[in-house]
Parts: structure tokens; C-alpha cells; sequence
């Protein structure tokens, strides 16, 4: 069975999505999922951004890293979302930049998308958000995602 | 019912006896297709051509950084999550049987809203990317509407952004459903 950006539409579209379902398109979506991504349209790109972690493809890292560049940060919160179900050399490579983000929600969530099993670089990046954020509500998501990397 | 002469009060009086939800805004992020009240408007609308009020009871902007991005799981009616019982523990004017309505930045995983709520705490959420008919669908679900396949009714299952023929439509029974919910009393 093809998939077609029609069949990408029908799954994303809904005011409340269901990813479990949507994720049954399998990889094939890949490419219509990136073509959502970058329209960078607040309606879909975050969508289709956070159901390119959920599908399990080679190209997953590439849809999530494309959403982690947009300079939306509804995008860029999908991208951190999505790197939870990314392998950890794709996670750690999509959260490096997402972790230091100047938007507090998008690093809240890169924050809790941090396990272990990622890189050291990020894990000093992560100790430096435990120590300086501004916010204590963020320096405390830190400090719990600091625990889970050690 | 008096509609006799002119007294005003007397007519809106015997008129204003409708089933009427009334919603606090509570704003976190301002929504940036639509406006609040253009949502709000929206909703009016449609819920009218059935008889159903929408009052608005208050509305304050809320400063909650790390609430506007808000985990709602897998968005189970009746299920919630830590944050979500966090951000609708915010209830400042509402009453019994009126609901909080949450204008949020986004929701993870990535929706246009969101309608579970904890019991006895009616509430939805409305992210910055919804469409104008997407306040009037999560409150349809708070007050027991489901999904419907048509794509000319508030309730589509295929998201509001696809509403064709607008302004979307409830049919009676969904009508009877909402008059039957405790947060429509008549007012
Ligand atoms: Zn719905």
C-alpha cells in the first residue's frame, strides 16, 4: 500500500490526534512528513514532527532535526518531544541545540526527553541549565534530568 | 412567560430562560490564527442555531511559562495528567457547572486541544495553533458530544481546520445531549 500525503492528512488533521493509530501509516510517511515539517505551519508541522519519532525509519532523526531548526517554537517543541523516541546517538544529537533553546518551554521539554545512554556533551550542557536557568521550576526539570543521565 | 409592552427587562427576561454553558477564559498564550474572541464568537454561533447560550463568566491572562507547552498524554476523558491537574487547579470565579476553558501555547503530544478533565473540574484546553471552531468542539466534547464523520458538523473527526459549509452544524440529538449535561443549566 502506498501512502499518500491525502492518508498523512487524515491522520494528522484532527483537532485531537491519535499517534498510536496515525503511526500505522508506517515508514512510507517519512517523506510526506517531512514535506509538512518544513511548510513550518504551526497547524501541522508540529504534528508531523512528533509522529516521525513515533515511526521507527531511518529517516526519523532527519524529519526531527528538521523541526528542531524551525524558528517557530511550537516546531521546535515537537522536535524535542519526538527526540524522547529517537535511538540515543539521534536523541543526543537532536537535544544538543534544544536543551540551551532561548524558549523555556521548548528547553522544559527537551529537558524531560533526556535518558540515559546520552552523550557526555549533553549531559554538561544539562548540569549548566540545573546551575543557571533563571527559572527554578527549569533548574529543577534539570536536576531531575541529570539524575536520569547518570 | 411575560412578553407583553415595553418593558425590556421583561422580554429579555422571558428570553435569556435558555440552557447556557458559561466558560472562564483563562489565557496563557493568545492564540495566533484566531482571536479569543473570535473563538468565542465562533462558538456563539453555532451553539445558538440549537438554543444553547455561551456566557462569558470572567477571563484573566494567566503567567504560567511552564504550563503553556502542557503534557496531556494520550488526552483520555477522565485521564489526566500531573500538569494538567496542575494548570486546572487555576480556577479563580468559576462556579459549579461552569467550565474553564485553558488557551495554551501547545499541547505534547502535538493537538489543536483537548477536552479530558478531572471529575467535578470541568475544563478544556485550546493551543495557539486551533482553528476558529476548535473552542466550540472541545466544549461540545466537556458536555458529552463524540466524534461524527460528517464534515459540515462542530463534532467532525476529522479536525475543525476541514469544516466545509461553515458554520458547522449539531443536529438535535446532539442538542438533547448538551441540554442534559449538568453545565447547561437554564439561566
Ligand atoms: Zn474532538
Amino acid at each position: 500500500m502506498t501512502v499518500t500525503m491525502e492518508d498523512v492528512r487524515r491522520a494528522l488533521d484532527p483537532d485531537e490526534v491519535d499517534y498510536a493509530e496515525a503511526s500505522r501509516l508506517g515508514p512510507e510517511a517519512m517523506p510526506h512528513l517531512m514535506a509538512l515539517v518544513q511548510q513550518n505551519d504551526p497547524s501541522i508541522s508540529p504534528k508531523a514532527a512528533y509522529l516521525a519519532g513515533v515511526i521507527e525509519s531511518g529517516e526519523s532523526e532527519a524529519v526531527v532535526a528538521a523541526a528542531a531548526a524551525s524558528d517557530d517554537a511550537r516546531v521546535r517543541i515537537a522536535a524535542a518531544e519526538a527526540a524522547a523516541m529517537l535511538a540515543p546517538a539521534a536523541a543526543s544529537r537532536v537535544l544538543d541545540a534544544l536543551v540551551l533553546d532561548s524558549d523555556a518551554g521548548v528547553q522544559k521539554l527537551a529537558l524531560r526527553s533526556v535518558s540515559a545512554g546520552l552523550s557526555p556533551d549533553l549531559r554538561d550542557k544539562v548540569r549548566e541549565v540545573s546551575e543557571r536557568a533563571p527559572s527554578e521550576a527549569l533548574r529543577e526539570i534539570a536536576g531531575e534530568a541529570l539524575r536520569r543521565l547518570q | 412567560m411575560f412578553v407583553r409592552g415595553t418593558d425590556g427587562s421583561a422580554w429579555s427576561k422571558a428570553w435569556s430562560l435558555v440552557p447556557t454553558v458559561t466558560l472562564h477564559l483563562k489565557i496563557l498564550t493568545a492564540p495566533t490564527s484566531f482571536t479569543v474572541d473570535q473563538m468565542v464568537e465562533g462558538m456563539r454561533t453555532v451553539y445558538a442555531t440549537r438554543g444553547i447560550g455561551v456566557a462569558v463568566g470572567s477571563r484573566e491572562n494567566l503567567d504560567l511559562p511552564l504550563l503553556t507547552d502542557l503534557d496531556v498524554g494520550s488526552c483520555t476523558m477522565g485521564s489526566v495528567t500531573t500538569e494538567q491537574t496542575q494548570l486546572f487547579g487555576n480556577r479563580n470565579n468559576v462556579g459549579t457547572n461552569q467550565v474553564a476553558v485553558y488557551f495554551i501555547r501547545s499541547t505534547n503530544p502535538p493537538s489543536n486541544g483537548c477536552a479530558a478533565f478531572p471529575a467535578g473540574r470541568p475544563s478544556c484546553v485550546v493551543t495557539s495553533a486551533a482553528s476558529q471552531w476548535t473552542l466550540g468542539h472541545e466544549v461540545g466534547h466537556v458536555l458529552g458530544l463524540n466524534h461524527v464523520d460528517p464534515t459540515d458538523r462542530l463534532m467532525m473527526g476529522g479536525g475543525t481546520w476541514n469544516i466545509t459549509n461553515p458554520p458547522p452544524d449539531l443536529i438535535d440529538s446532539e442538542r438533547a445531549t448538551m441540554d442534559n449535561s449538568p453545565l447547561t443549566p437554564s439561566i
